[in-house]
C-alpha cells in the first residue's frame, strides 16, 4: 500500500523564488488550498482544524512571501506533524546550493545537486518527531532560479479485517485464516481484529474451555480481541488461562478489576496502538457489553462501566496522539449505532454481541459501522484511508465489504492442522467416562412420574446454578442412558438442544402455579416438570385435571409466601410451552455453560450415580371426590360457652351456633391442672363446637378444633366445611369462583394475604402443620399466609387481610394490648378471626389466652377447658375424642355445599 | 449480571424478555415453542432485524426496542 499516489497531502511547503532580473530572492510558505494561516515569527501553529478532527493536520497550511535582497536566502519555521512518517521533496529549477535541516539535523541533499534532478523525494521520517519540529532552510543561486521544498506526510491506509462471535466454531477458521495471511502477505498495513464472544456454541472448544478457538486465532494472526461477554464463560481461570495463551491483546476499556483477590483475572489493556509501515498510529479501543451476559460467578472481583463513557475518555486521551481510532465494541448493533451519534473522535467501529450481518457499513454520523454475522460465516474485510477525511471501501474481492468463509477455497495449513487435532481429539473426548451408573437412567415414565435421567439433570442444574429448587421439561429430554459407564456423547444424546439455565427467585405460590401450569399446559394433564429440591403430588378429579396439589421442598411444605431460588432450563424460562415465568419475574442468573456440559461436569463430579428407576419426587393420586358436607370430624375438640358479665355461661343466644356435637357426645374435663374454667352445657342442650358472631363490621368464629391439621381424614368434609366458612367471612360465597381460578382478594405477599394464620405467638398449629389446609385453600382461589414465629400481629401486618385465624396460642403466646386493639380495629373494620381451640388433654389448651382475645374484639363466644367426646357415632367407633357430627345449623347451607 | 427487561417484536408479536436474552429466546416466547427456533435451525427461514435493516441469527443478543422478521 505504500506507493507514490499515497503521498499526496503536503503539511507544508516552502517555496524559495528567485526573482529574474531582481537580484532579490522571494521566498514563500505557499498553500495548497489557500486556507491561510498565522505565520507569525516563523512559527506555523495550524489555527484551523477540522472541527471534527481535531487530530486532522492535513487540513493546516500558511502562507508568506518575503522578498529578499540578494543575499542567501534563509528561512525557519516551526511546524507541528501530527504524524510519524514525513517526506521532503525538492522541485529545484536553478538553484546552486540548498540546504535543510530538520529539526538541526542537515540533510545531505549533494547527490541531488550533482546529477541534476529537478524534483526528488527524501524520507525524513528518522528526522521529525510526533508534535513540533523545527526547518532551516539556506538557498544560493543566480535570479531567475526557484526551488519548493516541500513536507510532506501521506495518506494513511489500512485494511481492517474482522470477525466476531465465533462461539467456538473453529471449522471456517482455516479458510478465513489464509484469507488474513494472504492479505497481511500483500503488504500494506492489515490488522485482524476479533470483535469477542469467542466461546460457547461448539463441544469442541466449550469441552475444552476455549483452547481450540485461541490457538486457531494465534495461527491466524490475530493481532487483538475485544473482550466479549461470552469470552468469560468458561469460568475466571479458563478466562486468565486463554488469554495468557493468546499472542494478541485482550481488549477492554470499560472493565477494572475491583477486587484483585477475588479473581485471577489480570487487568485488560484499554486500547492497543499499531505504528503502520509509514508511521502513522491507529488505536483500536475495546469496549465489552455492560452489564455482562454471562454467570455471574464468572465475573465476580471484576468492574464493568459504561462503554460509551470509556470510549470517550479513551479517544479524549488518545486522539491527539494517533491518527484513526476504531473502536472495536462487543455491545451490538444497536448500542454501536447510538454509541456512533453520541461520540466525537472516532473513525471506525467494529462491532459484534447481535450477530447482526452487515454487507456494508451502517454509516452513523459520519462513522461507518461493521459487524460479520456470527459462527465464523463471514468476515467484514475494509480499507481505511485518512487522507484529510476517513472514507471507507470494501477490501474484499470486487469491493465487497465482507467476504463468506465458505466461498473462500484455500486454507491455511497451520489453522487446519490445529483445528483437524482438536476434531481428532474430541472422539475419545465424546466417548471418555465420565461416571457410571449400576442401573439405566430411564425417561419412559417420565409424564407419569419423576424419572432418574430427569432427576439426573434437574440435581446438575440446581448443584451448577446453586439453586433450592431445579426444573426442567420433558420435552427437552430426549434419550434414556443405559447402566454401565456414562459418556460426554449420551449426555449429548439426552440433552441434544444446547439450552442454558436460568435461575429464577419465586415464591412458593408462583412455583405452585408453574407446576399446576405443567400439569394442565395444553389439557394434557400429565407430568411435564422433572424436579430437584422440590417434591410434588398431584391430587387430580376424575376428569385429570388438578384439585389440589401438594408441595415440598426439602421435605418441607411449601412456603407460599417465601422466596425459593429456581433453576430452570431457559426453554420455559423465556415462556417456551407457554410457561408463565417471565410474566411473573426477571431472572437473577443464567448459566454460561449449556445443559449437556453441565450434567456432564456433574456427572464427573459424583462419579457413581445412585438413581433409582424413580425416587417419589412426583406422585399423582387421585383426590376424594368432592360431596356435600355430611359430616365433620372434630377431633380434640372443645365445647364453647359464652360470657355473660364475666360468667362462664351456656352458648344459647349470644351467638349463632353453626355446628354442635351429636346427642351422645359429653363434656369431658381430661386436665385436671390448671387453666381452669370448666363449665357444663345445660342437661339436654346440644354441645356447640362452632359459632358465628357478628362484631361491629366483622365477624368472629369460634372453632373447638382447628379441624383441618395436616393429617385430617379426608373422608370427612372438614376441609370443605372450612373453606366454605371462609367464603362466608371473605364474602367470596356466591362468587362463582372457580377451583382453579385467581381469588378477587387483594394480596401482596404474605402481610397482604386473604387468609392469614398466625404462627407468631406460640402455636402448635404453625405454617408445617396446616400445609395442606393452605395447599387446598390455594387451589381454591385464595392467597394465604402465615405470619411466621414470634411475628406481632400489627395494623401493617393486617392489611388487605379478609380472614384471620388464631389456634391455639402457646404458652409463651400472650397477645399485647396492643395487639389486642390492633385486633379489635380489624374486627370493627370488617375483618374477620376465626378462634380456634382444642382439648384440654394434657394442658395443651390455652381457653384463658382464647378468651381474652375474644373478649378484646368484642365477642361473647368463649372456649371451655374440656374435650367433647362421643363413643359414638366417632371415626373408628373407639376414640371417643374423634367425634363425629351432623348437628349443622340448617340456616347455614352454604357451610355444606360443594365448589 | 443485570435481567433488565426488555420489549422486542417477533413477526409483530410483543415479547417481554430480559437483557442478556438471544433472538432464540424471543423466537421460543413468541411461539410459546420450539417451532420458529426450528424453521430457522433447519434453514428454511431466517431472523431479519427490521431495525437494523440486516440479518441476524439465533444467538444474536436482544436489544429493546427491536423488530425482528422471521421469514
Amino acid at each position: 500500500m505504500k506507493s507514490k499516489r499515497n503521498l499526496l497531502a503536503l503539511l507544508v511547503v516552502f517555496t524559495l523564488l528567485f526573482a529574474v532580473g531582481s537580484g532579490a530572492w522571494a521566498a514563500a510558505l505557499s498553500a495548497a488550498t489557500g486556507t491561510a494561516v498565522e505565520m507569525g515569527n516563523g512559527v506555523i501553529t495550524p489555527a484551523v482544524w477540522s472541527a471534527a478532527r481535531e487530530y486532522d493536520w492535513y487540513t493546516a497550511f500558511s502562507t508568506r512571501t518575503e522578498r529578499l535582497t540578494g543575499q542567501p536566502v534563509t528561512l525557519h519555521s516551526d511546524f507541528t506533524v501530527k504524524a510519524n512518517a514525513a517526506r521532503l521533496t525538492v522541485s529545484n529549477e536553478g538553484v546552486r546550493e540548498l540546504d535543510v535541516a530538520i529539526n538541526g539535523q542537515r540533510l545531505n541533499l549533494n547527490t541531488f545537486f550533482h546529477q541534476g534532478i529537478g524534483v526528488s523525494s527524501f524520507d525524513i521520517s528518522d528526522l521529525i518527531k510526533y508534535g513540533p519540529n523545527t526547518i532551516d532552510i539556506e538557498a544560493r543561486g543566480k535570479p531567475g532560479g526557484a526551488a519548493t521544498v516541500a513536507v510532506e506526510a501521506p495518506a494513511l491506509t489500512a485494511r481492517i479485517i474482522s470477525i466476531n462471535d465465533i462461539h467456538g466454531k473453529i471449522d471456517p477458521l482455516p479458510k478465513a485464516a489464509a484469507y488474513v495471511r494472504a492479505a497481511k502477505a500483500a503488504g500494506g498495513n492489515v490488522y485482524f481484529v476479533d470483535a469477542g464472544d469467542d466461546f460457547s456454541g461448539n463441544p469442541v472448544s466449550d469441552l475444552n474451555k476455549g483452547r481450540p478457538v485461541v490457538e486457531v486465532l494465534n495461527a491466524m494472526g490475530t493481532d487483538l480481541l475485544a473482550v466479549g461477554n461470552h469470552n468469560f464463560d468458561h469460568g475466571p481461570e479458563a478466562t486468565q488461562a486463554r488469554r495468557a495463551e493468546s499472542i494478541f491483546s485482550w481488549l477492554s476499556a470499560n472493565i477494572a478489576v475491583a477486587d484483585p483477590t477475588a479473581t485471577p483475572i489480570q487487568p485488560f489493556e484499554p486500547y492497543k496502538i499499531f505504528t503502520t509501515d509509514l508511521g502513522q498510529k491507529i488505536a483500536f479501543i475495546g469496549l465489552t457489553e455492560t452489564p455482562p451476559s454471562t454467570g455471574a460467578k464468572n465475573i465476580v472481583g471484576l468492574r464493568f462501566t459504561d462503554p460509551l463513557a470509556a470510549a470517550e475518555e479513551r479517544i479524549n486521551e488518545l486522539r491527539e496522539q494517533v491518527n484513526l481510532v476504531v473502536l472495536v465494541s462487543h455491545n451490538g448493533l444497536d448500542f454501536d449505532e447510538r454509541m456512533a451519534q453520541a461520540i466525537t473522535g472516532a473513525d471506525l467501529i467494529v462491532g459484534g454481541h447481535s450477530h447482526t450481518y452487515l454487507s456494508a457499513p451502517a454509516v452513523v454520523n459520519g462513522i461507518p459501522i461493521i459487524q460479520a454475522g456470527s459462527d465464523a460465516r463471514y468476515l467484514s474485510d475494509l480499507v481505511v484511508r485518512q487522507a484529510g477525511a476517513v472514507t471507507v471501501t470494501g477490501g474484499a474481492a470486487g469491493g465487497a465489504f465482507t467476504v463468506a468463509t465458505a466461498g473462500m477455497t484455500a486454507e491455511d495449513p497451520g489453522a487446519r492442522a490445529i483445528v483437524d487435532d482438536w476434531n481428532a481429539r474430541m472422539a475419545p473426548i465424546l466417548d471418555a467416562r465420565l461416571g457410571y451408573t449400576p442401573a439405566p437412567l430411564n425417561r419412559d415414565d417420565r409424564y407419569a412420574m419423576d424419572v432418574s435421567v430427569g432427576n439426573l439433570i434437574t440435581d446438575a442444574m440446581r448443584d451448577y446454578m446453586d439453586a433450592q429448587i431445579a426444573l426442567t421439561n420433558n420435552g427437552g429430554i430426549r434419550a434414556s442412558i443405559p447402566a454401565g459407564d456414562i459418556t460426554m456423547r449420551q449426555v449429548y444424546t439426552v440433552l441434544p438442544f444446547g439450552n442454558f439455565v436460568m435461575k429464577f427467585n419465586l415464591t412458593g405460590d408462583q412455583i405452585r402455579q408453574i407446576i399446576e401450569y405443567s400439569w394442565n399446559r395444553d389439557n394434557r394433564h400429565q407430568v411435564d416438570l422433572q424436579t430437584s429440591g422440590l417434591t410434588y403430588t398431584v391430587y387430580t378429579r376424575p376428569d385429570g385435571s388438578i384439585d389440589h396439589l401438594d408441595l415440598k421442598v426439602n421435605g418441607q411444605p411449601i412456603d407460599p409466601g417465601a422466596i425459593y431460588s429456581v433453576a430452570v432450563a431457559d426453554y420455559i424460562g423465556t415462556g417456551g410451552g407457554g410457561y408463565p415465568l417471565p410474566g411473573m419475574a426477571t431472572p437473577v442468573d443464567l448459566s454460561s455453560d449449556v445443559d449437556a456440559i453441565i450434567v456432564g461436569e456433574y456427572v464427573k463430579k459424583i462419579g457413581t450415580l445412585n438413581y433409582a428407576a424413580t425416587a417419589g419426587r412426583i406422585r399423582i393420586k387421585t383426590a376424594p371426590i368432592p360431596v356435600a358436607v355430611n359430616k365433620l370430624n372434630f377431633y380434640n375438640s372443645s365445647s364453647l360457652l359464652a360470657d355473660l358479665n364475666g360468667a362462664l355461661v351456656p352458648l344459647t343466644g349470644q351467638a349463632t351456633v353453626l355446628v354442635s356435637a351429636e346427642p351422645t357426645a359429653y363434656q369431658y374435663e381430661r386436665s385436671s391442672t390448671a387453666p381452669k374454667n370448666f363449665a357444663k352445657v345445660n342437661a339436654g342442650t346440644p354441645i356447640p363446637l362452632a359459632a358465628l358472631q357478628q362484631v361491629g363490621g366483622g365477624q368472629v368464629v369460634g372453632l373447638g378444633a382447628i379441624l383441618v391439621a395436616n393429617g385430617y381424614r379426608p373422608s370427612y368434609q372438614n376441609p370443605q366445611w372450612f373453606t366454605n366458612l371462609l367464603d362466608r367471612l371473605t364474602g367470596l360465597f356466591g362468587t362463582g369462583i372457580s377451583s382453579t381460578g385467581t381469588s378477587s382478594l387483594a394480596a401482596s405477599g404474605a402481610s397482604g394475604a386473604a387468609v392469614l394464620f398466625d404462627e407468631g405467638h406460640g402455636q402448635y398449629y404453625n405454617a408445617a402443620r396446616l400445609s395442606s389446609i393452605a395447599s387446598f385453600l390455594g387451589d381454591r382461589g385464595y392467597n394465604v399466609g402465615f405470619t411466621g414465629p414470634n411475628t406481632p400481629l400489627t395494623a401493617a401486618r393486617l392489611e388487605g387481610v379478609k380472614a384471620l385465624v388464631i389456634t391455639t396460642p402457646g404458652s409463651v403466646g400472650a397477645y399485647t394490648g396492643e395487639e389486642l386493639a390492633v385486633l379489635q380495629s380489624f374486627v370493627t373494620g370488617g375483618g374477620s378471626v376465626i378462634l380456634a381451640s382444642q382439648t384440654d388433654y394434657n394442658n395443651n389448651s390455652n381457653p384463658v389466652e382464647l378468651n381474652n382475645i375474644a373478649a378484646a374484639i368484642g365477642a361473647a363466644i368463649r372456649f371451655n377447658s374440656d374435650e367433647v367426646r362421643d363413643s359414638s357415632p366417632n371415626i373408628d367407633g373407639t376414640a371417643v375424642y374423634s367425634p363425629l357430627t351432623d348437628e349443622f345449623n340448617p340456616g347455614y347451607p352454604d357451610l355444606l355445599k360443594v365448589r | 449480571m443485570s435481567f433488565a427487561p426488555l420489549e422486542v417484536s417477533v413477526n409483530g408479536k410483543l415479547v417481554k424478555l430480559f437483557h442478556g436474552a438471544t433472538v432464540r429466546h424471543a423466537l421460543i416466547n413468541a411461539a410459546a415453542g420450539s417451532e420458529l427456533v426450528r424453521l430457522v435451525q433447519s434453514g428454511r427461514a431466517r431472523v431479519w432485524d427490521e431495525t437494523a435493516g440486516a440479518e441476524t441469527d439465533l444467538g444474536g443478543a436482544l436489544y429493546d426496542g427491536q423488530k425482528l422478521i422471521i421469514k
